[in-house]
């Protein structure tokens, strides 16, 4: 499906939502909520924590949903009001001291479990540990949700030549860390 | 373009972001030189391994129970406004009440029809200036729109 019959399709669940149908609501978390959760997690780090965070976006975006006004793509409004939860719910974490990720420091320690033995969320986490949040999120919105450096400018309200330099400096970063340990994320070493 | 100006470019190369021409010089560069090259292979490596990471969500986002929870936020939300307007009405209402005996206490003469009504009631209750009566039941009308109520 491409993403014209895509926006077509989420103008009709947002106009039948705001007419009161209730299944349409149902949809609307269905197809979102999957992309919503694995941005969240990324940002967030915490399994139930991110539960609970989609839970308050998804219920933010229906009582915001009558001030969206179709000014953009309805994914591109969705994904800020994702990130815009994920950040401030990571700073009252962060603040409690509760969020596991950060407590290991800025890199991973040489006591950490080998990024072998982690999959999926766990690895993500591991991987993107060392990054500031900011630089966090635009290295997800690349990554796993394959948005463009125009719609992730959108989404975070910058310009495109701010998201490039950011992820410049997340992959130059990120390079610096896991270089020497690329075996241990499980990819081969290259010979030199 | 050398090492310096190309560094900072190699990850919008590597996603497809940069003009045609510009594209075509990071290429060259990227090329003819080991460094850069070994920068792109480990930024292609790392772009991998984060797509690589599977995250499924467990319980599909339970829509039933957000929708029941957004129900009950809508529900607060609509009932804090209509605390705020009623308290707004009331307040307006307070207001015109106020000046409008502020108005008839004042010995001032030949001011506003609203004036001469509270004068004319005060000199003789039983006579009512018609005109400045519906000025006052229109402003408290306006009052009462304007609050939502």
């Amino acid at each position: 499906m491409d993403e014209k019959t895509l926006e077509d399709g989420d103008r009709e669940l947002v106009t039948r939502i705001l007419g009161g149908d209730r299944e349409a609501f149902t949809r609307l978390v269905e197809k979102y909520h999957p992309r919503v959760f694995r941005l969240v997690f990324g940002i967030v780090g915490d399994w139930q924590q991110s539960e609970d965070v989609c839970q308050e976006i998804f219920v933010s975006v229906y009582l915001k949903l009558s001030t969206f006004g179709f000014r953009s793509r309805f994914s591109t409004w969705m994904y800020r009001v994702s990130v815009n939860a994920a950040l401030k719910a990571r700073g009252r974490a962060a603040n409690r001291r509760e969020f596991n990720l950060d407590e290991a420091g800025s890199g991973p320690g040489r006591d950490d479990p080998s990024p072998r033995e982690l999959e999926g969320a766990e690895l993500l986490s591991k991987l993107l540990r060392p990054l500031p949040r900011h630089l966090r999120v635009v290295v997800l919105l690349k990554e796993k949700e394959g948005l463009t450096y125009k719609e992730i400018a959108a989404v975070i309200g910058c310009t495109s030549g701010a998201v490039e330099q950011r992820l410049h400096r997340a992959f130059t970063k990120l390079r610096e860390i896991w270089k020497d340990r690329f075996g241990d994320l499980g990819l081969e070493k290259r010979r030199r | 373009m050398n090492c310096d100006t190309t560094e900072s470019r190699l990850k919008a190369w590597i996603d497809g972001e940069l003009d045609t021409r510009t594209g075509r010089e990071v290429e060259t560069h990227v090329a003819g030189c080991a460094g850069c090259a070994d920068r792109v292979a480990d930024y292609r490596r790392l772009g991998e391994l984060i797509q690589r990471a599977e995250i499924a969500a467990v319980g599909g986002g339970q829509p039933g129970v957000i929708y029941e929870k957004a129900r009950v936020a809508r529900r607060d939300e609509e009932g804090v406004i209509r605390l705020l307007r009623r308290t707004a009405v009331t307040a307006a209402a307070v207001l015109v009440l106020a000046v409008t005996v502020a108005v008839a206490k004042s010995p001032a003469r030949g001011g506003s029809p609203l004036a001469r009504n509270a004068e004319t009631t005060l000199e003789n209750p039983n006579r009512v200036d018609d005109e400045a009566l519906e000025a006052f039941l229109r402003n408290l009308e306006l009052a009462v729109v304007d609050g939502g109520y």
